[in-house]
């Protein structure tokens, strides 16, 4: 129990005292939604909403997105390319342990994203929060779980940046734009919308979506917890079978 | 003496992405086998590519053998590697540490991971860094980097360690350093198996030294007994100004070997003690020479010796 809190108190440090990496994590995102929000693109995703409103939701799904795919990938891609996680692997830590931390410690930082995007939204763009609070949390753990397992999981298969890069790209860049984000999927063409309603962020960004904007409806956000809920399951399951640090 | 650590005849094998010489297979270990005794500096020298991490990543848990046994202290590294790790403490060859972290922090961390606490001052201290138990790991030198590797592999205060390459990079003074360390840890009692490709290393720090080339142990012995047994433990070398009959060394029992392309002339001999003996003769004789050398036999000799290296074929045709 000792490791586990030693592990995930080094990992809040490490997040905290990378200065480049922190603005990466905490700045980027919400530059990146300013930029939208500030830009004159109106309204037109439907409901009358304004565009700070609909996409808040979008780019908080994103940030979870990609703290997992890439943050934590290349992450651990690191980690092992220095020997770090080899000098661990000759001590009694057992993996689990070590795999555990990091994903809580990440999972932290997404709640803290979170809780930024979300004042931003409500105090610099008037983001209305009509929804419920214990929705959100049940979603951004959802999501955040799923997108750091997966990254986890694309560790396993990289050794190198360099071979994680291809990976993290072909994974992360069809989520990004085909994964209701930026705007609403129903305009996509057939093929994509079948594909882009595949995705797991389609129903994180919608879920948050419905918690955020909308009054508690269990029918409309049941579903996406449940969908997120077997992507979880599976991708649980996956990471349980490869995941691996070394031989 | 007690055995601490036990290979038995060990195998280990890769797949090889693009083959090589037309094999798929990489044969890094050939059946392995020594023990290592309780107390001592145990060394194990090759060149890279010999084995000797390969081998020491196989006892410390990182990788498994194909075939054959390892024992560390009592425990079978297959069925039983979490006891072995909690024993031991490791250097590998290259070792990082979770960045922005401080020393402090980092020993603290290890510590935790054998459910211990780490004491800080006393680890620091031994390597000379107790004033830097609030520094990142990054703004240490590479010699101090080593030092506090082998500080944080003490952190559960292990029977044996494991160093691999401590040394490499480092520049003389600290590599001096380095080793008066590693005499230290080992006065305390603590085992010690260390792998180099540096022949002086070995020959300073080892009680013994296992001599290792192409995944297989050649030779296992003290480095004074090994070369004692090297055949040539002397060489001599001079200039003449005139060539000289080669038939003139024949009647000297100790000389065991002549090679003469003038103007220079090489003879191996058993001790040091016939060098004046050779000296005296040349004088006798009224032969003339300079640039007199005396060269006693190292472990380099005995490595060399042992895989049959160029040295031998160039300059003994």
């Amino acid at each position: 129990m000792n490791s586990f809190k030693q592990l995930f108190l080094a990992n809040l440090k490490i997040i905290y005292r990378n200065k480049s990496g922190f603005f990466w994590t905490v700045g980027m995102p919400s530059f990146i939604y300013i930029a939208l929000s500030v830009l004159p693109i109106g309204t037109g995703t439907g409901g009358g909403l304004a565009y700070s409103h609909f996409v808040l939701p979008g780019i908080i799904a994103m940030t979870i997105m990609q703290g997992g795919i890439y943050g934590l990938a290349y992450w651990m891609t690191d980690l092992k390319a220095r020997g770090v996680i080899s000098r661990f692997l000759v001590t009694p830590l057992k993996m689990p342990v070590l795999a555990i931390s990091l994903v809580s410690a990440r999972l932290l930082v997404i709640v803290m994203q979170t809780i930024i995007l979300s004042l931003l939204g409500i105090l610099a763009f008037n983001a209305n929060f009509a929804g419920n609070y214990f929705s959100v949390i049940i979603l951004v753990a959802l999501g955040g779980s799923i997108f750091l397992l997966l990254g986890l999981l694309i560790s396993s298969f990289a050794t190198s940046y360099e071979s994680a890069a291809p990976i993290t790209s072909a994974i992360g860049l069809p989520l990004t734009f085909l994964g209701n984000i930026f705007f609403p999927i129903d305009g996509l063409p057939t093929a994509l919308r079948i594909f882009a309603k595949l995705l797991p962020i389609t129903y994180l960004a919608d879920g948050l979506r419905q918690a955020y904007l909308f009054p508690f409806d269990f029918a409309k956000i049941g579903k996406d917890i449940l969908i997120l809920s077997i992507w979880l399951v599976a991708i649980l399951l996956l990471t349980v079978r490869y995941f691996k640090l070394k031989e | 003496m007690e055995n601490v650590i036990e290979v038995e005849n060990i195998t280990k094998t890769y797949k090889l992405a693009k083959p090589k010489d037309g094999q798929k297979i990489f044969e890094a270990l050939k059946g392995v086998s020594f023990a290592v005794e309780k107390g001592e500096i145990f060394g194990i020298l090759g060149p890279n590519g010999a084995g000797k991490t390969t081998t020491l990543e196989i006892i410390e848990g990182l990788k498994k053998q194909n075939s054959g046994k390892i024992n560390v202290l009592g425990f079978d590294n297959l069925k039983q590697g979490p006891e072995i790790k909690k024993r031991i403490g490791v250097q590998l060859q290259s070792s990082g540490y979770l960045p922005y972290l401080t020393l402090g922090e980092l020993l603290d961390l290890f510590a935790s991971f054998y459910g211990q606490i780490a004491d800080k001052p006393r680890l620091l201290g031994l390597v000379n860094l107790q004033e830097k138990e609030h520094e990142l790991v990054k703004n240490l030198s590479g010699g101090q980097k080593q030092r506090f590797t082998i500080s944080s592999s003490l952190v559960n205060s292990p029977e044996i360690i494991f160093l691999d390459e401590p040394t490499t990079g480092l520049d003389p003074a600290a590599r001096k350093a380095m080793w008066q360390l590693i005499k230290q840890i080992n006065s305390q009692g603590i085992t010690v198996v260390i792998t180099t490709h540096y022949m002086e290393e070995a020959e300073f720090l080892c009680h013994r030294v296992a001599i290792m080339d192409h995944g297989k142990i050649l030779q296992i012995n003290e480095p004074l007994q090994l070369i004692e047994d090297l055949a040539h433990t002397t060489q001599i070398s001079f200039l003449v100004e005139k060539q000289i009959d080669k038939n003139l060394f024949h009647n000297f029992s100790e000389v065991e070997k002549i090679y003469s392309q003038y103007p220079k002339v090489i003879l191996e001999i058993k001790s040091l003690e016939h060098v004046a003996n050779i000296v005296k003769l040349l004088k006798d004789q009224k032969i003339q020479f300079s640039g007199f050398t005396v060269k006693t036999a190292s472990l380099e000799d005995v490595y060399l010796d042992l895989t049959g290296h160029e040295f031998e074929e160039e300059a003994y045709e």
